[in-house]
């Protein structure tokens, strides 16, 4: 490659909303608040004139970039809407950072909304879109994403115990975050004794459906000083996909498409899993989160499980994981997902994830302990992988420094 | 779907009934279902083979969804069978008690277990019953 990203674009405003089931605000109320509480993040203030381009991310919200030029009152500039799946966040994101990096924008917004709960029932009635093949047909999200626990399971030993303690993990910090869709800790016992959805995956294995908002100011590193003098740069990308349909996939105890995108991040931003200090992963299921840890070179492949019982994933441990609360207990309002991570990783590598940052409208982000802060935080990555199961995978690594 | 709902038109459709594979002359990976203009997912070929893919096949990996939409009984085990004849498809279970789940000793399911590909229906395309393959357990 003859350009690279790293270092070139910086972030300096998140926003968040608290996540839920926001019966009580619509899809355009969601993105204006966290579009506003973005702004008011901006440590040296910024008129949003300022702002020369945005990247709308939503699923299944409505579509086209005008959309997000009417609610946010961004008329005359360039506004495109991205999709990919669950990495639609992350891609947002990335695309937004391309242009800024080449020097075409000074400043550019990236807004992520999802108002799932207006259509009853999440993705359910997505498994029978689509081509009725035989072989796809009724294929749920659970069922996509499980297989992969399941020959995990069978090659290494994994076992669901492990993954339990994937879903007990996030809901133990997602206690500690109010901005969190569930705010209650649950026990292994009560993940294995949950109902069943799709074996391996029980009720306490599978995300929920959630309303969300988030927003992420970025500039080229160059006019920093002039909003911030605590800026978060830009260090990698990767971006990568696998086929739709599963039988024409070749891997089933990795998801291939985020060791692919993990590769080319690591490269880009001359960085190695040792470095990463925590991350944010996809754990839309619990076996999600637990393969990604081999996945992204945090354990070796097939050592996940021991990675789990020694609770490296925690704070303390090598490579604390989604201390946000994850998707399973913060929610994963899907095209939001990602941009909400990038605001977590912004937060903590600014060292405010233990108090109440401007981004979050008023709201603290910790409980007063403020132990979901993770000490001497220097470089976080963010990651989102969705599709048929892992068919697409998104990731960026962030920084407090320029390296 | 703006199609015929008759039977002729699913039973003409290489990838339901027929079981029709195409194999990579490049890298020999067996691409299924079929299209008219395809591109092989591994290597980007575009010269095929026509293949029967066969009915016997080991279980690479599955997962039991405890409840089906309507129309199909649950629950029901979904797998990747990876076919005798080198070929990796596919399909919902039928035949056998899925729900005794587990990879203890006497399951009904498990990794490397060996299946068979059998024809039942899979849908209805009003009013049309459309067929398509499920795997069971192979019994001996």
């Amino acid at each position: 490659m003859s350009v690279n990203l790293r270092n070139k674009v910086a972030v300096i405003g998140g926003g968040l909303i608290r996540f839920g089931e926001l019966y009580d605000k619509s899809f355009g109320d969601m993105m204006s608040e966290a579009y506003l509480n973005c702004l008011d993040s901006i440590d040296k203030g910024i008129d949003p004139k300022e702002i020369n381009a945005a990247w709308y991310g939503t699923v299944r919200g409505p579509a086209t970039g005008s959309i997000a030029g009417t609610l946010l009152g961004l008329g005359g500039i360039p506004i495109t809407r991205i999709e990919n799946a669950c990495a639609t966040g992350s891609d947002t994101f990335r695309n937004a950072c391309f242009a800024v990096a080449a020097g075409l924008y000074d400043v550019a917004l990236v807004v992520g909304c999802e108002k799932m709960l207006d259509r009853p029932g999440g993705l359910i009635g997505l498994d029978r879109s689509g081509p009725r093949y035989f072989d796809m047909f009724a294929l749920t999200m659970p069922s996509a994403f499980g297989v992969y626990g399941t020959r995990h399971m069978h090659v290494f030993g994994t076992e669901r115990k492990h993954f339990a303690m994937i879903a007990v993990k996030n809901h133990y910090y997602g206690k500690m975050n109010p901005l969190s869709h569930f705010r209650r800790e649950i026990t292994v016992e009560q993940v294995l004794d949950a109902p069943i959805i799709s074996w391996p995956m029980g009720l306490y294995d599978c995300c929920p459906v959630t309303d969300g908002a988030a927003a992420v100011i970025i500039c080229r590193e160059e006019l920093t000083t002039k909003y911030t003098d605590s800026p978060v740069y830009v260090l990698g990308s990767g971006l990568a996909v696998q086929p739709t349909r599963l039988g024409l996939r070749n891997d089933f105890t990795s998801m291939m498409p985020a060791v692919w995108a993990a590769q080319q991040a690591y490269k880009m931003g001359k960085v190695g899993p040792d470095d990463i200090d925590f991350a944010e992963v996809h754990d839309c299921f619990t076996c999600t989160e637990l393969i990604q840890y081999e996945d992204l070179g945090f354990c070796k492949k097939g050592e996940a499980k021991t990675f789990v019982e020694n609770q490296e994933m925690y704070i303390g441990g090598k490579h604390p994981v989604n201390v946000s609360g994850g998707l399973k207990s913060h929610g994963h309002p899907i095209g939001t997902t990602g941009v909400a991570q990038i605001v977590e990783l912004f937060w903590q590598l600014r060292n405010e994830a233990g108090g109440s940052p401007k981004g979050a409208g008023g709201l603290a982000v910790s409980d007063p302990s403020g132990k979901r802060q993770i000490p001497n935080a220097e470089i976080g990555l963010q990651q989102n992988i969705g599709g048929a199961g892992p068919q697409v995978s998104c990731i960026n690594i962030l920084s407090n420094k320029k390296r | 779907m703006a199609t015929p709902p008759n039977p002729p038109f699913w039973r003409l459709v290489p990838g339901m009934h027929r079981l029709i594979g195409l194999k990579c002359k490049r890298c020999d990976k067996v691409n299924f279902p079929p299209r008219k203009r395809m591109i092989c997912a591994d290597c980007g070929g575009t010269e095929f083979d026509k293949v029967r893919i066969g009915k016997r096949g080991r279980v690479l990996t599955y997962v039991i969804a405890m409840r089906m939409p309507p129309g199909m009984v649950g629950p029901a085990a979904f797998a990747i069978i990876d076919t005798d004849d080198g070929a990796r498809i596919s399909a919902w279970s039928t035949d056998c008690i899925p729900e005794k789940y587990g990879v203890e000793e006497g399951t009904p399911i498990k990794c490397d277990m060996p299946v068979e590909l059998v024809i039942r229906v899979i849908g209805k395309h009003e009013p049309t019953p459309y067929y398509g393959f499920k795997f069971r357990p192979i019994m001996l």
